[in-house]
């Protein structure tokens, strides 16, 4: 049990942060595909200058910024150059693939991976016993995720410019009654999802093992999406989800150990996804009969 | 015909540009770009066994990409050809290893439920989308994700391979007598096959009642609903077509080159393929010359190794800058700076029809500008 | 340019708006064409006039929010720069448009928050703004829950909150673009009161109206647009009856401006062709539902549709085409019941339809010719009999014949459709529509069309009329339906309220279109 809730709180830091970067863009109305990419391209940085200088500073530091560039070039093909979102966000994440593992080659002679000298500081390190051992692994970041979900939640709920995200995405008319420039608050978002992706990378590279190695989000950047959708676009219940989804690896990495035989891995691996539909799913239903509702009720007023 | 000359320049601008980005960089981190082009250029048809590579890898990015356009053109954002094409070659490899008939019976039977078994995961999506509402790209991502995880249980578990060993599980290989080609090999039945298919789409697109629904569907939903068409049923039947392309391709995979089903499943043929049917700009001509592109670049990313010392990840960025320049409207960018400043375009406020959204049709709204 | 400088000096402050030489040009319309307007501090004054008069552009230039190509507009003695204004609100001055601006996903405090000209810089505490807005409402007679999200108001709470918001206070003035167009009739007078009530603070109020009995009940002025100009200054509303406001509504009262000369080509046994018999309906947004509407035209007929737009006729013409099904009553067309037939069923038996939009419902921008012109039609070509395989030749052939017969000019088949001028679209559809139609129904044939394509238009549709199909048009245009109907109803509320023959009287016409009551 120790060592699941363990993993849970591990497996869903790297969630959680991308989860919540990713709803900023969404809720300024932007499909963002590329979360996975901006992760990898993040982590691959992170190990490459912590590996060049050991400064962790610095690899964290890198790691926004080479996000944030990424970022500020996607919204310039969608704002500028009127390209789709959903395309350029998988091309995105294609080129991260190939970009991480080529510069891994060319700059640093590896093939496969890269290790770092230094980690994330795990404020609590080493402690065996009960309670403290749960959270032992947890790095820096993870200490500090609940904080940036509480920041993202004031951020968004809480101030002018979060409104004003809201606003562009959801009625554009009205955010340009209001004045607002919509591609401006459309590259901030873009910004703050860089942030949730760049450190969601950080993690999963100098957060544990170290390492960076090909391919390692391992598809979380789209989990994370998943993790924001199935969150209905808020932090908090974002947050959450990303919870539920590192549960659902953490029982993976359970079973992978002590071997359970009376479900396959795979299947309980599934869960999420299948939760995930549905949830989308039954959203969509309720969104259907509220619309017919509110057409009834305004039928009701004639006469 | 000038008409047609400008569109295809304007197609193959985005994947010039990406060419030049990419050999930019490779000059900069101190390969030979000339060497790098000869290594491409023999990989792709020079080299030895290059162009059988390039046709191995172009099969598999066709047949899925036609699905993919077929879907993409009546306006569904179907992006989990991964998860149909997983799940085709499950079908098509339990029936290879656990049924017991003979060849050509045996291979029928294999492609027939390949299809049917892509075709109805596909559908899965397609019945929650077009009759539900529920978002396809959402849905679609999501079902790949769990195809992937069944592909782990069949090759860790009924169909495994138990000499298999390193990182990927994999289920059993097919006898080689059972399969239609080895690797580094021609097989003309997958060739004749994948000509058979494009015939079928160009006829299915250009010359059936289903291929002009499609086509006005999505291009103009409303305007097809005035003239009658059955939207969602037609809608449906795009599902069923990529999901079964896609099926059917891990049909061929199965018995042709691959031969079995591998967990992680090397190159992601789905999202390739995605890339190839918008290169191809949805039409049958242009996706399967975008389909003999990437299956070209994927040969030279495994040949690039025995000429050149430019890591084949190097041409992963190529396919990656495509895909991120090929929707960008380069040529109306620039026209359009010239024409408007104004922050705030007059018929904004005047403006007819603001449609009521929120945070659900958020997630459903995307720009589908660059699908028709 | 902007010259008439004489009028603004030094004058006393005894207008709230004062318009010389007001003009603005849309390059192809002239949308509003040197008016010259003044309006008395206080009071309610309403603006009216058909469709595109003019009205909103007018509005919005004395708000600011519209470039005026030349002229001057003074508002409270202070004069409105030309277009300097595009988005931040003035004080003094608001409008509040037809469309709500507030955003639907935030609470109503969040949402006046964000449209406040002074947001927050920094985070704020929720119960702060809370607060603000909350207070803010209460002091200008709103009752609301400031907590709940926007898009959980009825339409009529919005409304009364953003005219709250745009409430400019004592001396103001303030701006309304068709408030009524979105509520139900018996909502009007919730809103005339917070209108009465915002008029004793000594606030005055422009309101752009459509219902004449509206104008009566609430304005002290009215003044009335046409094609851009003023065609009756403001008067004060105790001194004019409905039908004088209504004959400058239309235009002067011609008697059959011109006669539609030709035979009605009628069936041996006078049969009805289209027919609908106590229709009701769902309405389409922001439109009146239909309301136990019947109407008949007969085989070689043109039943004309005039109404003030709103009124059902966008619900009416799907409700016919069969896009959507009536909750009760019956439809026939040439004798065959129709009433729960789809689109494909009805095309089936020859009913065809030009839609309201010949952009976003008519055509596929980027489709080519041959395929628009075709549509769904294509199916029909086949190569075999037997076989599904279309032949593209025969495709082709059938299109170009087409195109070429509705005298559609264009450069190659291949073209797509957006590459062809408004009038060359809409000869288009008719060219798909016409030629197998046994019944038509057609929405807004020349919106927006210049001289040439409007005459285009109608002499296809009197041919077709003359071969003895009932044809039935709906147009917001009442002078091109005075001049190429046999009848005209009108609708009003989402029924029928009116059938005129010829000979025509425009102010007849016009009072039923503006009606003193209610549905």
């Amino acid at each position: 049990m120790e060592e699941f809730i363990a993993s849970t709180l591990r497996s869903s830091v790297p969630l959680a942060l991308a989860g919540v970067g990713a709803l900023f863009a969404v809720r300024a109305g932007i499909f963002h595909l590329g979360i996975e990419g901006l992760m990898l391209a993040s982590a691959f940085t992170a190990v490459g200058v912590a590996h060049s200088t050991e400064s962790i500073i610095l690899a964290v530091l890198a790691a926004l910024v080479v996000s944030a560039v990424l970022s500020t070039i996607y919204w310039f093909l969608l704002d500028h150059l009127h390209a789709d979102a959903i395309i350029v966000g998988l091309g995105l994440t294609t080129l991260s693939v190939g970009g991480t593992a080529f510069f891994l080659d060319v700059i640093f002679g590896q093939r496969g991976r890269l290790d770092s000298p230094v980690g994330l500081p795990r404020p609590i390190r080493g402690a065996d016993d009960g309670a403290a051992s749960l959270v032992s692994e947890l790095s820096i970041l993870g200490w500090l995720t609940p904080l940036l979900v509480l920041a993202s939640f004031m951020l968004l709920r809480r101030t002018a410019f979060g409104l004003r995200i809201t606003a562009v995405g959801t009625y554009s008319y009205g955010a340009r009654a209001a004045g607002i420039r919509e591609s401006r608050v459309r590259l901030a978002a873009m910004l703050c999802t860089s942030v949730g992706s760049a450190l969601a990378g950080v993690e999963l590279a100098l957060g544990g093992l170290s390492t960076f190695s090909e391919g390692i989000t391992g598809g979380r950047g789209f989990i994370a999406l998943a993790a924001a959708l199935f969150g209905q676009l808020h932090p908090l219940a974002t947050a959450a989800a990303a919870v539920f989804f590192g549960a659902a690896n953490a029982i993976g990495v359970v079973t992978q150990v002590n071997s359970i035989d009376f479900v396959p891995r795979p299947f309980i691996l599934m869960i999420p996804f299948i939760i995930t539909i549905a949830a989308v799913t039954v959203s969509a239903i309720v969104r259907t009969q509220a619309q017919q509702r509110r057409m009834e009720r305004l039928d009701a007023h004639e006469p | 015909m000038n008409q047609h000359l400008a569109r295809l320049i304007t197609r193959l601008a985005p994947v010039v540009i990406a060419f030049a980005l990419a050999f930019v960089l490779f000059a900069a981190t101190g390969f030979s770009a000339g060497s790098v082009a000869s290594g491409i250029v023999e990989g792709v048809f020079t080299g030895r066994g290059a162009t059988t590579n390039t046709i191995r890898w172009s099969i598999p990015l066709i047949l899925i990409g036609l699905g993919i356009a077929v879907s993409l053109r009546a306006g569904e954002f179907n992006i989990g050809a991964q998860g149909q094409f997983l799940v085709g070659s499950l079908a098509a490899i339990w029936v290879a290893l656990k049924w017991d008939l003979p060849k050509p019976w045996l291979i029928f039977f294999a492609i027939v439920l390949a299809v049917v078994a892509g075709a109805l995961w596909s559908a899965i999506a397609g019945v929650l989308k077009v009759y539900l509402g529920a978002d396809e790209v959402i849905t679609t991502l999501m079902l790949n994700f769990v195809a992937i995880q069944l592909v782990q249980w069949v090759a860790t578990g009924p169909l495994r391979d138990p000499f298999s060993s390193g990182d990927a599980a994999s289920t059993e290989r097919l006898d080689p007598s059972m399969r239609v080609q080895g690797s580094g090999e021609y097989s003309l039945e997958l060739i004749l096959l994948t000509i058979a298919v494009i015939v079928a789409a160009w006829s299915l697109l250009e010359r059936s009642r289903l291929g002009i629904a499609v086509q006005l569907i999505g291009a103009n939903p409303k305007a097809a609903a005035w003239q009658g068409l059955s939207i969602r049923g037609t809608q449906l039947h795009t599902y069923l077509i990529a999901g079964g392309l896609a099926g059917l391709t891990g049909a061929t995979e199965v018995f042709g080159p691959a031969g079995r089903v591998v967990t992680g499943s090397t190159p992601a043929l789905g999202f390739t393929a995605l890339v190839v049917a918008t290169v191809g700009s949805l039409a049958v001509v242009g996706t399967v010359a975008a389909g003999l592109f990437f299956g070209g670049l994927q040969a030279a990313i495994l040949y690039l190794p025995i000429v050149s010392d430019l890591p084949p990840s190097g041409l992963r960025i190529i396919e990656g800058l495509v895909a991120l320049l090929i929707t960008a409207q380069l040529a109306t960018a620039l026209r359009r700076r010239r024409s408007t400043q104004s922050p705030l375009p007059d018929k904004a406020l005047n403006g007819n029809q603001p449609i009521e959204e929120g945070i659900q049709h958020v997630l459903s709204r995307r720009s589908r500008d660059e699908t028709g | 340019m902007l010259g008439v400088e004489d009028a603004v000096g030094g004058l006393p402050r005894t207008a709230a708006v004062r318009c010389s030489g007001v003009t603005v040009d849309f390059g192809s319309v002239l949308a509003v064409d040197d008016v010259n307007l003044t309006l008395p501090v206080g009071g309610i004054h309403a603006l009216v006039g058909q469709n595109g008069a003019g009205k909103t552009t007018l509005a919005r230039a004395i708000a600011g929010l519209q470039q005026h190509t030349s002229g001057t507009v003074q508002v409270n003695g202070v004069e409105v720069p030309p277009g300097a204004n595009l988005v931040a609100r003035r004080s003094g001055v608001d409008m509040v448009h037809q469309h709500p601006s507030l955003i639907p996903e935030l609470t109503v405090a969040e949402a006046l928050e964000l449209g406040s000209p002074s947001p927050r810089r920094g985070p704020f505490l929720r119960g702060a703004i809370e607060r603000r807005w909350s207070e803010f409402l209460e002091s200008r007679g709103v009752d609301v829950d400031v907590r709940r999200r926007v898009k959980e108001l009825s339409v009529e709470l919005v409304q009364s909150v953003e005219i709250a918001r745009a409430n400019p206070g004592r001396g103001g003035l303030l701006l309304l673009d068709e408030p009524t167009a979105v509520l139900a009739p018996s909502r009007v007078e919730a809103l005339f009161e917070q209108l009465r009530a915002m008029v004793a603070t000594e606030v005055t109020i422009l309101i752009v109206l459509h219902k004449l009995s509206e104008v009566r009940n609430i304005a002290d002025t009215v003044t009335v647009l046409r094609e851009g100009r003023l065609v009756l200054s403001p008067t004060p509303a105790a001194a004019t009856t409905d039908a004088e406001v209504g004959a400058h509504i239309v235009g002067e009262d011609l008697a059959d401006p011109s006669p539609r000369s030709r035979l009605r080509v009628v069936g041996s046994d006078d049969e009805v062709a289209i027919a609908a018999s106590g229709i009701d309906a769902q309405a389409v947004a922001g439109e009146s539902p239909l309301n136990n509407l019947s109407l008949d035209v007969a085989r070689g007929e043109i039943v004309g549709v005039a109404g003030v737009e709103g009124n059902g006729q966008r619900t009416l013409v799907e409700t016919l085409v069969g896009l959507r099904l009536p909750m009760s009553g019956a439809i026939r067309f040439l004798g065959v019941d129709c009433t729960t037939k789809s689109v494909e069923g009805r095309r089936a038996i020859g009913v065809r339809s030009v839609p309201f939009d010949r952009n976003a419902e008519g055509t596929a921008a980027e489709l080519p010719l041959w395929q628009n012109v075709l549509g769904w039609e294509a199916q029909r070509f086949r190569r075999w009999d037997r076989l599904p395989f279309l032949s593209a030749a025969a495709m082709r052939r059938r299109a170009t014949e087409r195109l070429q017969r509705f005298h559609v000019a264009y450069a190659d088949i291949d073209q797509p459709v957006a590459s062809l001028s408004g009038g060359n679209t809409q000869r288009l559809i008719l060219a798909r529509e016409l030629p197998d139609a046994r019944a038509l129904v057609v929405a807004q044939p020349t919106r927006g069309l210049d001289i040439s394509g409007i005459t285009g238009v109608w002499q296809a549709l009197a041919e077709l009329a003359a071969s003895g199909v009932p044809i039935l048009v709906v147009s917001s245009d009442l002078d091109e339906l005075l001049e190429h109907s046999d009848r005209v109803d009108v609708i009003r509320g989402g029924t029928i309220v009116a059938s005129h023959p010829r000979p025509f009287y425009r102010s007849a016409i016009g009072y039923d279109m503006v009606g003193a009551v209610g549905p």
